[in-house]
């Protein structure tokens, strides 16, 4: 009867918040760039990829082929490798500093030779440790974001990726541009790796 | 407010935004009449007034950006399923997650925009009073079991805010009960006090 009264008492508690909080005639919202709304979007891709790694069939396929080239502890170790970059390049970024080297990327494939690279360094690792690497990348690139003035986010400049065509013309990004790469690619990945699983268990792959 | 139309159901907002009946505007308007209050209310257990209306603006954009290319799985397209209710309630913990984490820091996160008033109506967010038992729970519960408390009172599934919060279902039911046995301990010795 007791934990009746408590549950409705919060209840007409939430119900009456509720009603305070009567919601007006509303247009969309302009697109601002806040950097927690930054943040947020990595901690969604972040709360993606932990749904994957602590699904029970997870650590039984690590050393499935899920591309052509790669098993998913690769992929998780590339997402690494480019958690890493993505962070390292922000900080740079929002520096100002200039680029020593630039990854560049060939069309189709992408950076295809700093991928493989980066993906062997790592190959040797336990999955523990790449899973930690991307934890422990996004945690600090989150944390350079909410130090920044939204003004900062928006400033467009050089940044160390460049295409293979043309080695001497870095692309421009903003920092805001930055974390957007950043989500796109890993929700690539989270998407192939969905999919491969589903054929998989479906008996269709 | 009473000439104000009967809002639809989340499911057959989506439901006419994925077939194309609806806009991505409209139906977004129809979204935010139908949520904005829960929202807000989610927000005001967590942070202060002055904070509210900053994320509550964030918490809109992203819900924005991510509607104008929102799919909708198969799985999902149930009237009982409410995903969009989900991503605002996972998007609330976010946005309080990172406002908790820059505040840490002792940095500012004020940024220089201004206040979008379409999505931050002063009237949305004035005189937002917590009753009692809601205070009671902000007092004697972490703020964790708080915000699961009110994501189960707002109807989010107890498999979205254990998504939320990178914990297992499990863990969210037997968190809320826990929660709801401590407050009844509380109200319970409370009512003795007052009695005696």
């Amino acid at each position: 009867m007791a934990r009746q009264t408590i549950y409705t008492g919060l209840r007409a508690d939430w119900r009456e918040l509720l009603e305070q909080a009567s919601a007006p005639t509303v247009s969309a919202p302009q697109i601002r760039v806040r950097s927690i709304t930054l943040s947020i979007e990595l901690e969604d891709v972040l709360a993606e990829w932990r749904e994957l790694w602590s699904a029970p069939w997870f650590a039984r396929e690590l050393d499935q082929l899920i591309t052509s080239e790669w098993t998913l502890k690769d992929v998780v170790a590339h997402i690494g490798s480019w958690s890493t970059e993505f962070r390292v390049q922000a900080e740079k970024l929002a520096a100002g500093s200039e680029f020593e080297s630039l990854i560049l990327f060939e069309q189709p494939g992408g950076p295809r030779a700093w991928n493989a690279e980066q993906v062997a360094q790592r190959r040797m690792q336990p999955i523990d440790a790449l899973i930690g690497e991307v934890e422990r990348e996004t945690g600090r690139l989150q944390d350079l974001l909410l130090q920044l003035e939204s003004s900062v986010l928006l400033v467009e400049r050089p940044i160390g990726i460049a295409a293979a065509t043309t080695p001497n013309g870095p692309w421009i990004r903003s920092l805001a541009g930055l974390i957007k790469m950043r989500c796109f690619h890993d929700r690539h990945h989270i998407g192939r790796i969905r999919e491969w699983q589903r054929s998989k268990f479906t008996g269709e792959f | 407010m009473a000439d104000e139309p009967e809002l639809a159901s989340e499911h057959q907002i989506v439901s006419a935004r994925m077939s194309g009946a609806a806009s991505v505007e409209a139906s977004f308007e129809c979204l935010y009449r139908l949520y904005a209050p829960v929202v807000a209310g989610w927000l005001a257990i967590r942070v202060e007034l002055p904070e509210l209306e900053d994320l509550l603006q964030d918490v809109w954009t992203v819900f924005y950006q991510r509607w104008r290319t929102w799919r909708q799985s198969d799985e999902l397209d149930t009237p009982a399923a409410r995903p969009v209710l989900s991503f605002l309630y996972r998007t609330v913990h976010f946005a309080t997650k990172a406002h908790r984490r820059a505040r840490q820091k002792h940095e500012s996160i004020d940024g220089v925009d201004p206040p979008d008033e379409r999505t931050c109506p002063q009237r949305l967010l004035q005189n937002l009073i917590i009753g009692r038992c809601l205070e009671l729970a902000r007092t004697h519960c972490s703020a964790e079991d708080v915000e699961i408390l009110v994501g189960k009172l707002a109807g989010v599934p107890a498999r979205e805010i254990a998504r939320a919060h990178g914990i297992s279902e499990a863990s969210v039911d037997h968190r809320y009960r826990n929660a709801l046995g401590r407050l009844r301990r509380k109200a319970r010795s409370m009512r003795s006090e007052e009695v005696g």
